[in-house]
């Protein structure tokens, strides 16, 4: 499901009813430099008012009127414009997580320099509060539609959710500054980080069905299939994609397959749950990579069944990251 | 220009503007200061530029050097400074600290304040402009530096240069043409507050120019070669002839041989003996920092917050700093008593030790001549018959300037004139002083008023005969009758007045001169009235004549307040509505099609497509089918099939493209 978020205005015309469109209220406040200037603006009409002078006068209200109409800039900055949301893609701890920010701005003019921070102290980052205060700033063209990557640094593993970003812009001259809060919803899985010292287990052969199985492996070619999602991209036949046949996988005959068992007992040298974790990880990763058919054992009600893949692998990883966090 | 341009790109967009806005606003002053001071902030704008070009070069930060010079500028400007005015306050002196320091602020940007601090710095420096000067022209440069300091501002906040330098030019000028409006509004309604809330500096008037009230020999005629206005006069009915137009300023009595000056005595004057019907007017008088006002010859009674003084001069109860209008009815035909035996005594009083010729001379006329009517007639037919010269540049007078005049040079302006008269009458017994004022004036027909200017400056005489009192008398109209008659203009040459050198051989172009100049100076006679003159007595009269009767300061704060929100609403309407896309071209020629199709009813849903709607719209009007599938196909092969180069066509397609309007009966009839 995605959700847009739109400053202050549902669009005029919905472009489909199933989208959900959250309206977020813009908020606007004098800057500094506006509070700096409204004093500059008293001081010029104490001046016109002793001098008597009309044409101060004129340059204290005309200065004054481009103060309050620039705030209807500053505010129009951020009026309108939808962002959609995307969760992000699964990162290792220590890695960059990206939230992906899609400004939709197809139905308004040019936004320039319109900041984009998370808030720190809000509650639901309470947990992470070492997050480093990132800003992002993007331009966004008039008509357009652009994505703004959201970096941000993770520590531990588990899940990621910034909260609040304040979306912010003091555009066009600096006196006021417009804002207004999107609440991040989906949270970033980070995986625990690849680290362990130990090569991979032995290769686990458990009952006969397996080693006499008829199945797939990754020994010799026996043919082609349609790609299925989870496929491991590197069974696609690429050439053939070129050749705009489709995506097919190639399948290799099971025989011999090797089999791995990954089990969090085999990793009661590590003290550690963090250190036990990130072995483990290092396994499914390297594992993944060699093609192996794997299986991970984190306690008798939480396992996976021996699979190959990308999806295998992320199910995997992902009962690395929430051990332990219910 | 392109080599300009080139060497423009060099520099960071917001420091160029932000230079050229200061610069801009120090400009107008660069008149008046010191020329060193000029040099100096020009030089500081030029080499802010320069360091930012090595900046960008090779990113080196300001060194240590600038850094530690900057300290001894501050130092040697405040000394200059001090120097050149013997003082840090009052407006001239803060005015160049000011001008000095943003030149020098312009150097230390740093950080965004320092850029925030400078751009505000500029706005002061536009105002301190009106200090010296408001006519239209300051106005216009307000406007024109304002927008450059708002490119810049805009510029600031543009941190990745975004947008186009064009762009930011079009959004200061739509935000300042949005905020013109509320200017206009504040500036009818924000509730006046009279007067000085407190003490001005002393040299705030300084520099006006204008009648004094006492006069030595070249006083009047320096006043001569100057086109600044003096005063403006609405007359109700017709201007009376010009060689009534006598406006009664200070009367000067006592001479110490060089220099006349006036009488402070407080006495109450005789009321005036008046003839025939008053002339109405209303002056609006320039600023000249004293405080007596100018009225025709005789003034029936004095303005509010003024009153006569026992020689007829209109005093006023606070020196005139500031524009006034004021309303006053005279006669031309009087008759002016005398106060007392005393100062009938005081017009008889001569210089010790003075003019002995001229003594000599007149009493040689008491004992020849029997009254004294001839014995001014015979003063009247000296200046006129003898060879005496009426001229702005007389000789220099270094003896007795009245003897030196009567008998060697005989060169003189008014001044000569009336100091001379007054000698040989007060010699010859009879009591007399001498009058400043203006005399004349130029009739603008575009306004149809009096325009008074400094050229018309003028001195003359009166004499008190028995019966009838104080009569004038003007020497100058005995040698020169033209300049009473005819006004200056025609009393001396062209060159002198205000044509330039090339107009004047040819009489088409001094008339086409003349005109413009009139016109002019009706335009300025209006901004005077209106813009400048605009204070808490106009603003009630002004709200009173567009229905808003005795409204007091918080009617006129909710007023205020009202109409602010009405406009700025207005402006966020136009902002918030205005969201059509300025980049896709294709999109925005689309919706111009649709426009005109929804001129004839053809309206497209905002769930169509384009092809459906032009499949929708070719079914309703068969007429137009061609066209519109030409357009539609063409729109969707460059909007969708990103095949720009076909815009060019569609625009042309779309701009041809004119659907004849069905009348009202045939749309009933087509189906909806």
């Amino acid at each position: 499901m995605t959700y847009s978020v739109v400053l202050e205005r549902l669009p005029a015309e919905s472009t489909s009813p199933a989208d959900i469109h959250i309206r977020q209220r813009v908020y606007i406040f004098l800057t500094r430099y506006g509070l700096i200037f409204s004093i500059n603006l008293l001081v010029m009409l104490l001046g016109a008012v002793n001098y008597n002078n009309s044409l101060a006068y004129a340059l204290t209200f005309l200065l004054a009127g481009l103060f309050m109409v620039s705030m209807l800039h500053t505010y129009n900055n951020l009026r309108g414009l939808i962002i959609d949301t995307a969760p992000a893609d699964p990162v290792f701890a220590g890695q960059q997580a990206c939230f992906p920010l899609l400004l939709d701005n197809r139905q308004g003019q040019f936004r320039p320099a319109i900041d984009f921070q998370i808030q720190a102290g809000s509650k639901k980052t309470r947990r992470s509060k070492a997050l480093p205060v990132k800003i992002n700033s993007a331009d966004v063209g008039g008509d357009t539609l652009q994505t703004l990557n959201f970096y941000i640094d993770t520590v531990k593993r588990g899940y990621l959710l910034p909260g609040r970003i304040k979306i912010s812009s003091t555009w066009p001259i600096g006196f006021f500054r417009a804002w207004s809060y999107l609440h991040l919803e989906q949270a970033c899985v980070v995986y625990p980080c690849p680290l362990g010292t130990k090569i991979l287990p032995e290769q686990t052969r458990l009952d006969g069905e397996e080693q006499s199985g008829t199945g797939i492996g990754t020994e010799d070619f026996i043919g082609f299939k349609q790609y299925r999602v989870g496929d491991s991209m590197r069974a696609v036949d690429w050439k053939a994609y070129a050749r705009e046949r489709g995506l097919l996988t190639k399948r290799f005959s099971g025989r011999g397959t090797k089999k791995i068992l990954i089990d969090w007992q085999q990793t009661s040298h590590l003290g550690n749950v963090e250190q036990r974790l990130s072995q483990l990880c290092l396994w499914v990763v390297e594992a993944e990579k060699q093609g192996m058919q794997y299986a991970l054992t984190l306690s008798a009600n939480d396992n996976s069944q021996f699979d190959n893949g990308e999806i295998h692998k992320h199910r995997c990883l992902k009962m690395l990251a929430e051990y332990g966090l219910n | 220009m392109n080599i300009l341009k080139k060497y423009l790109l060099t520099f960071r967009p917001e420091i160029l503007w932000l230079t050229v806005g200061i610069s801009l606003a120090v400009l107008p002053h660069s008149q008046r200061i010191p020329a060193w001071m000029t040099i100096t902030f020009f030089s500081l704008a030029l080499w802010r530029l320069q360091m930012e070009k090595k900046m960008t070069d090779d990113l080196v930060k300001p060194s240590l050097l600038v850094r530690f010079s900057r300290q001894l500028l501050m130092l040697i400007i405040v000394i200059g400074v001090f120097a050149s005015y013997g003082t840090l306050v009052g407006r001239d002196a803060g005015v160049a600290l000011l001008i000095l320091l943003s030149g020098v602020k312009l150097l230390e940007l740093k950080e965004e304040r320092d850029y925030y601090v400078a751009g505000f710095i500029g706005m002061f420096l536009i105002l301190t402009n009106f200090f010296y000067s408001q006519t239209i022209l300051s106005a216009i440069h307000m406007l024109v530096t304002v927008t450059v300091i708002i490119v810049f501002l805009i510029g600031l906040n543009d941190r990745r240069d975004f947008v186009s330098s064009r762009k930011q030019l079009l959004l200061a000028a739509s935000m300042l043409l949005q905020s013109i409006p509320l200017l206009l509004i504040l500036f009818v309604l924000f509730p006046r507050v009279d007067g000085p809330l407190w003490g001005l500096p002393k040299d705030a008037h300084a520099g006006i120019s204008g009648l004094d009230d006492e006069m030595s020999p070249g006083q009047i005629s320096q006043l001569s070669l100057s086109d600044e206005v003096a005063f403006r006069v609405e007359f109700e009915n017709a201007i009376p002839e010009k060689s009534a137009l006598y406006w009664r300023g200070p009367v000067l009595w006592y001479s110490d041989g060089v220099k006349w000056v006036g009488d402070k005595n407080r006495t109450r004057p005789e009321p005036v003996i008046t003839q025939g019907s008053p002339v109405k007017y209303t002056v609006t008088m320039e600023a000249t920092d004293k405080n007596w006002l100018y009225g025709l010859e005789m003034t029936a009674s004095p303005p509010e917050q003024s009153f006569f003084s026992h020689d007829m001069q209109i005093i006023s109860r606070s020196p005139i700093n500031m524009r006034k209008r004021y309303e006053l009815s005279s006669f031309t035909q009087f008759k002016l008593p005398a106060n007392s035996t005393e100062e009938l005594e005081r017009a008889l009083q001569l210089p010790q030790g003075y003019h002995p010729k001229a003594l000599a001379l007149a009493q040689s006329w008491r004992k020849s001549q029997k009254n004294s009517r001839e014995i001014v007639n015979s003063a009247l037919q000296m200046f006129n018959t003898q060879e005496f010269y009426y001229t702005l540049t007389p000789p220099l007078l270094l003896d007795d300037n009245i003897d030196q005049f009567i008998f060697e040079t005989r060169e003189g302006f008014c001044e000569h004139y009336a100091a001379s008269f007054v000698i040989l009458m007060r010699a010859a017994g009879i009591p007399a002083r001498v009058v400043t004022g203006y005399q004349g004036g130029s009739i603008n027909p575009v306004g149809k008023y009096l325009i008074v200017r400094q050229h018309d400056a003028h001195a003359w005489a009166e004499v008190w005969f028995q019966d009838e009192g104080w009569i004038r008398v003007d020497p100058t109209a005995a040698v020169s009758p033209a300049r009473i008659k005819e006004g200056i203009r025609n009393a001396l040459p062209d060159s002198i007045i205000d044509i330039p050198l090339a107009l004047q051989n040819s009489e088409m172009a001094r008339n086409i001169w003349r005109k413009i100049s009139n016109n002019l100076d009706a335009i300025n006679n209006r901004w005077n009235q209106w813009v400048l003159g605009y204070n808490n007595k106009r603003q009630s009269r002004f709200l009173n004549h567009i229905g808003f009767k005795n409204i007091d300061w918080r009617g006129m704060t909710s007023g205020l307040f009202f109409l602010s929100v009405l406009i700025l609403t207005f402006v966020a309407l136009h902002l918030f509505k205005s969201r059509q896309s300025q980049t896709d071209e294709a999109r925005r020629l689309y919706n111009k099609f649709c426009l005109k199709l929804a001129r004839c009813n053809i309206k497209r849903e905002n769930s169509e497509g384009p092809i459906d709607f032009a499949k929708r719209a070719g079914d309703q009007r068969k007429d137009l089918v061609d066209d519109i599938n030409r357009i539609t196909a063409l729109y969707v092969a460059s909007r969708y099939q990103d095949r720009k180069e076909l815009l060019l066509s569609l625009r042309q397609q779309i701009k041809t493209f004119r659907p004849a309007r069905l009348t009202r009966v045939q749309t009933s009839n087509a189906p909806v």
